[in-house]
């Protein structure tokens, strides 16, 4: 604690050391939510005990260049290949969970499965019995692992970065691939009776009016990074001009949330109510922040995000992603697109 | 006929805390830093007339106080012989002329015990020639003029005596004709003076000639007096006088930003103030003002002390082998002594720098009564938000407050009693209505406030001859309220009450006790929210955003009570050692654990300009109180031991050098650690620690005058810790294996003066993130730090400039003066900032270029 007033100067001279790309900017593959489902409980978001649950990663990335071999007609986005463990874990107060006692069965731990190679993680297992927890003083469980793109993740990644035994700390076998190390910590229902339920994103709109086609519900995952132009023909004036011009000023999104996604519950006897967390994403552009807070009353939140300044004339595609949470282990996420277009040639930015 | 004869038996007599000192007229052993005054003209008193009985031999004692210039500005009877032998002895004694008493080669006031003796004598033969005696002064700063030529012509205007004033600006015409004369001063660029004198025969005339101003009768000096230092009890203690406190570069006048430049201090990240004494934590330090401890000594930031420097009379700090007077702490003691209030007449100064303004005020009450007080107000509010973005969301800039009143009461003269009372107040408030940067728990009220405000008394009595008594009492309030975000707050307050006795009894010529008691008490009301506290050291990279940790709650209404008992004795052995044992009790209420320390030091005169000090010790220190508290601690942890051991040599060169070699080692046990993952007792008492090096130190100054100052220091250390059974050695967090400091200060003509201050220090170690984990409940990533401190900051350096002018006008100055701290610009790295996943990173800069301009008047 004696600290404080280091970390409070440190703070104050951020400003004087070089800046950093944000959270919020998309440069490489990111895991980015993960969404637990109750088997029987539509919606529910912390399992009770001896329940099964099924865990969903979210995994993106920023969208690649088109192929230059006609041979190969569309993009095609790196392979995943995964290795998760779900277990109880270990009492601890800081750093990452520790797996204590691991969860068997679990399906869809090791990855990619075969049926879909373009697949995210997607873990199915049953949470153990309350007396099980109970002796673990464990008031969750954890889903802990790494994805890597193009490769299997390192087999003793994980124990690595436990032991913190290492000067160096790849989550893949190939250290020239892309990976990441994710843990899902899943809280156990305290209240059945009132449970937590997922918060849910109920609409997004550009500038004020409803966002525009073609990408008003995501953008495929195969499609590539610039090309983008193309997509916009068919679309009428008022809908082409709703997507930006590179330099042009900024754009307000607004998220808005379902009238019940602020849930009230109670904590050390303690009444409160949720505050949903935003994460505004991009792999193009730049926004004002990278978290936002949605609290009672209000149902919605705006940020300002601005286009690219530097644009190929076919159009550089702008891929967003919008992850809400209630800070209890309830999650929502959209996906959307815009296509940037060039400026005009005789037209300067402002 | 009775011939009068007196001698000097005893020397130096501290006003507060005095060892007579058994042998005229050498430096006392073990006093290496103060030479007591020299008698260098003696007056003989009248015998007085006593109608109808033979006469006797008479003895008076004197306490007199001899100014920086050698001329008695006070005499007072300690032991009487009868009021006419008392009056005779003061008069003669007015008009005696000393070698001033020196403290490194400085002059220095000083009070001394005089013995004068009436002793019967032979008559001796008629005196038929006089003598002038004087001193030739600056009247800008009352320093020597230096070497000055005097030229004394008779009442035919006839040359009689062409002299040279010496150093000190002090001059003695011998054997003149009973007579007026005609006297002048050739002061080169301080002009000339011309005064008529008076000789008469037998008698010794003495004038005082202030060069640029009108000759005045008496001494007249600025501040209060100084008293001569007791003899150090420590192997290693290091003082900055009151005159270099204000002068260094790099401090904006600010004293005790000094520290950070002797050997063994540690150069805290971004300057902000943390006191760190040879490899140990900033906690395991402690600072005191006048005899109290303080809970904090620099405003926010470390820009500036919390207690005015113009009000201080000097800094003592003790980098290890303390003397069992101060206790419960394991690496060094700041000891700030503050200055008496002055009793010639008013005196003020007022400043305003960019940075901040105070105004201080002084004088007298009556011929026993002085106060003095003092008020500072930083600026930075109107000037932080103008340069930080609106969008951060600054509510209230870091705003700082202090201030210092003293009253000084001498009831008699075997008397002083000081109130005091003092305080500082910090406050620092953003607002981020929405998260900022890269951690969605940065947001909120973030808010840093600190205040606290003691109220002191001390009272001062010597008891007979032999013994002196000390006591003093403080209470007051600290207060701290410290949150981040949502996720962090830390809100407490503490009364500190705090009081000692102190017992200092001479038993023999060769033997001193001091027996002492102090009591520590703290009722403690604290909230705390947040994560689970780590060690105070060696947690790693602590880089991680709070969203990721649980929160624990702590809610501490508790009272801290810490007596400690305390006994030194002094010994001479021969005249060429002297030891100093000591042993020290303390109890622990917070964790219901005693400790008893042991301490040696021992003090070789080799030669009377070589000194050789060797010490050990053991101390001890209790936890912190997040590592104690039953909450989120281990109230069942014991005290923190250290030994200590150390060497020193001191070396007098030459007039006006002083070379030192200090080396040291210590070994410290019983560290509270935290346990694995921080579960409950989540602190043992498993960590050790080992620190060993060595310091190597030159003072320059001229022999007289103040015409320059200067240090060069060189500090070569390791700092290691282990926590726990089985664990690898690491470096502390702060271990810096270099640390080279110089500073000089000179005085050019037209009182300009021009100083620099240049450092060199190794890169504090860090810890690296080598990877990271995504938290996807809560959007954040958890870093995974490599081994702990294994990579280190590049090497510090930087250098401060301070100019300064000074304009003497009648009975005031002004001063304006420009400090540059990082002169040439130099970013210095003093950490890593990560991107959100920790797969960037890049230096966090230490400040940038600050100039500092100022001004500043003096009454």
């Amino acid at each position: 604690m004696s600290r404080a007033p280091w970390l409070v100067a440190a703070l104050l001279a951020v400003g004087c050391s070089e800046s950093l790309p944000p959270a919020s900017a998309v440069t490489d593959l990111r895991a980015v939510a993960a969404r637990v489902d109750v088997e029987g409980a539509p919606g529910r978001a912390n399992p009770l005990p001896e329940e099964d649950v099924e865990v969903s990663i979210l995994v993106i990335d920023r969208g690649a260049a088109p192929s230059d071999d006609p041979s190969v007609p569309a993009l095609t986005p790196p392979p995943l290949e995964w290795t998760f463990v779900a277990c109880v874990p270990a009492p601890t107060l800081f750093g990452p969970p520790i797996c204590q006692t691991p969860i068997e069965p679990c399906e869809g731990c090791i990855g990619t499965p075969p049926t879909d190679p373009l697949g995210f993680p997607v873990i199915r297992f049953q949470v153990p019995s309350a007396e099980a927890l109970d002796e673990a003083q464990a008031e969750s469980v954890v889903v802990q692992g790494a994805i890597c793109a193009n490769g299997p993740p390192s087999r003793d990644a994980i124990l690595q970065f436990i032991l913190g035994e290492t000067d160096d700390l790849d989550a893949c076998e190939d250290p020239e691939n892309e990976g990441r190390f994710v843990t899902v910590e899943i809280p156990i229902e305290e209240n059945p009776d009132d449970p937590n339920w997922h918060p849910e994103i109920a609409n997004v709109t550009l500038d004020g009016a409803p966002w525009p086609p073609p990408y008003d519900q995501g953008v495929p995952r195969t499609a590539p990074r610039t090309g983008c132009r193309a997509d916009l023909e068919a679309l009428s004036d008022a809908e082409r001009s709703a997507h930006p011009v590179a330099g042009s000023p900024s754009s307000t999104i607004n998220l808005f949330v379902t009238r019940d996604s602020l849930q009230s519950y109670v904590r050390d006897d303690e009444e409160l109510i949720e505050e949903i967390q935003v994460s505004w994403l991009s792999d193009a552009g730049s926004f004002d922040r990278s978290f936002s807070f949605i609290a009672e009353p209000a149902r919605s939140v705006l940020t300002s995000w601005d286009p690219s300044s530097n644009v190929p004339e076919e159009g550089l595609l702008a891929r967003f992603t919008f992850v809400i949470r209630d800070g209890r282990g309830g999650s929502d996420e959209v996906q959307r697109g815009l296509c940037i277009l060039p400026a005009a040639p005789d037209e300067s930015p402002p | 006929m009775l011939r009068l004869v007196g001698a000097v038996l005893a020397t130096c007599v501290l006003a507060s805390a005095a060892y007579a000192q058994p042998e005229p007229p050498a430096a006392p052993e073990g006093q290496p830093l103060v030479t007591p005054p020299k008698l260098v003209r003696f007056v003989e008193a009248d015998y007085p007339q006593t109608e109808g009985q033979e006469p006797v031999e008479a003895v008076v004692e004197l306490d007199l106080v001899v100014g920086k210039d050698g001329l008695v500005t006070e005499a007072r009877v300690a032991r009487s012989a009868g009021e006419a032998f008392d009056q005779a002895a003061v008069a003669a004694a007015r008009q005696f002329v000393f070698e001033p008493a020196r403290k490194d080669w400085e002059p220095i006031a000083a009070r001394i015990r005089y013995r004068y003796v009436f002793e019967l004598k032979t008559p001796p033969e008629a005196i038929d020639t006089g003598w002038l005696s004087g001193t030739v002064l600056r009247a800008e700063d009352e320093g020597p003029a230096g070497s000055v030529v005097i030229e004394i012509f008779d009442a035919d205007d006839e040359l009689v005596r062409d002299l040279v004033s010496g150093p000190e600006g002090t001059f003695n015409a011998t054997d003149l004709e009973p007579g007026t004369y005609q006297v002048k001063v050739l002061g080169g660029e301080y002009g000339n003076l011309e005064a008529e004198e008076q000789v008469e025969a037998g008698q010794v005339t003495q004038v005082i000639y202030r060069l640029g101003t009108k000759k005045r009768a008496g001494y007249q000096g600025f501040g209060a007096t100084a008293v001569v230092d007791a003899p150090p009890r420590e192997v290693v203690k290091r003082t900055i006088d009151k005159e270099e406190l204000t002068r260094i570069p790099g401090t904006r006048g600010d004293a005790l930003r000094a520290v950070e430049l002797l050997p063994g201090v540690a150069r805290p990240p971004f300057g902000i103030g943390l006191l760190i004494v040879r490899g140990a934590a900033p906690q395991d330090s402690e600072s005191f003002i006048d005899g109290v401890p303080v809970p904090l000594i620099y405003h926010f930031g470390g820009l500036t002390s919390v207690y005015n420097s113009y009000m201080l009379e000097r800094i003592d700090f003790f980098p290890g082998n303390f003397s069992v007077r101060y206790g419960r702490r394991t690496g060094g003691i700041l000891e700030v002594t503050t200055r008496d209030p002055a009793q010639d007449r008013i005196h003020g100064v007022a400043e305003i720098s960019v940075i901040d303004t105070f105004i201080t005020l002084e004088g007298p009450i009556t011929d026993k009564i002085s106060i003095s007080g003092g008020l500072r107000r930083s600026l930075l509010d109107l000037i932080v938000p103008r340069v930080v973005p609106d969008d951060i969301g600054v509510r209230q800039a870091p705003v700082y407050v202090d201030y210092q009143f003293k009253l000084n009461f001498l009831p008699s003269e075997r008397d002083r009693i000081r109130i005091s009372a003092y305080g500082s107040n910090d406050r620092l408030e953003l607002i981020l209505e929405q998260a900022q940067g890269d951690d969605p728990a940065i947001r909120g009220s973030t808010q840093l406030a600190t205040s606290f405000y003691n109220n002191q008394v001390d009272w001062t009595r010597r008891i007979g001859d032999k013994v002196d008594q000390e006591l003093a009492f403080n209470v007051g309030p600290t207060k701290i309220n410290f949150g981040l975000g949502d996720e962090f707050s830390l809100e407490g307050t503490f009364i500190q009450t705090y009081g000692r006795g102190e017992w200092r009894y001479q038993i023999t010529d060769r033997v001193r006790l001091i027996a002492g008691l102090d009591v520590f008490a703290a009722p403690i009301d604290l909230n705390y929210v947040g994560p689970q506290p780590r060690s105070q050291e060696g947690a790693g990279s602590q880089q991680g955003s709070l969203a990721a940790e649980d929160q624990v709650i702590a809610d501490v209404d508790a009272t801290i009570f810490r007596p400690g008992l305390y006994l030194e004795s002094g010994l001479r052995l021969g005249s060429f050692t002297e030891l100093i044992l000591g042993l020290r009790m303390d109890y622990f209420s917070e964790i219901t654990a005693y400790s008893v320390d042991p301490r040696l030091t021992t003090i070789f005169t080799v030669r009377p300009d070589m000194r050789v000090k060797l010490g050990a010790g053991i101390f001890s220190q209790p936890p912190e109180f997040q590592e104690s508290d039953d909450s989120i601690g281990n109230p069942d942890l014991a005290p923190i031991k250290a030994v200590h051991l150390g060497a020193g040599w001191e070396y007098d060169a030459f007039p006006g050098a002083r070379f030192g070699v200090e080396g040291f080692y210590k070994y410290l046990w019983d560290r509270p650690v935290q346990t694995p993952n921080g579960q409950a007792p989540f602190f043992v008492t498993q960590g050790v620690g080992r620190i060993y090096g060595a310091e190597f130190s030159i003072n320059i100054r001229p022999a007289t005058g103040r015409q320059y100052f200067g240090y060069l220091s060189y500090t070569l250390s390791r700092s290691e810790r282990r926590d726990g059974p089985g664990q690898p050695w690491r470096l502390f967090d702060f271990d810096q294996t270099h640390i080279l400091t110089a500073a000089f200060v000179y005085n050019f003509r037209r009182n300009w003066e021009i100083g620099g201050t240049f450092r060199v220090v190794s890169g504090n170690p860090y810890t690296p993130v080598i990877g990271s984990v995504y938290d996807a409940l809560n959007d954040v990533y958890i870093p995974i730090d490599g081994r702990v401190n294994t990579l280190r900051n590049p090497l510090f350096h930087q250098l401060d400039i301070r100019v300064q002018k000074k304009w003497i006008f009648d009975g005031w100055r002004l001063a304006v003066f420009l400090d540059i701290r990082n002169a040439y610009n130099q970013q210095n790295q003093e950490g890593i900032i990560y991107n959100f996943d920790f797969s960037q990173r890049t230096p966090l800069l230490g400040l940038p270029i600050i100039p500092a301009l100022g001004v500043r008047g003096e009454l």
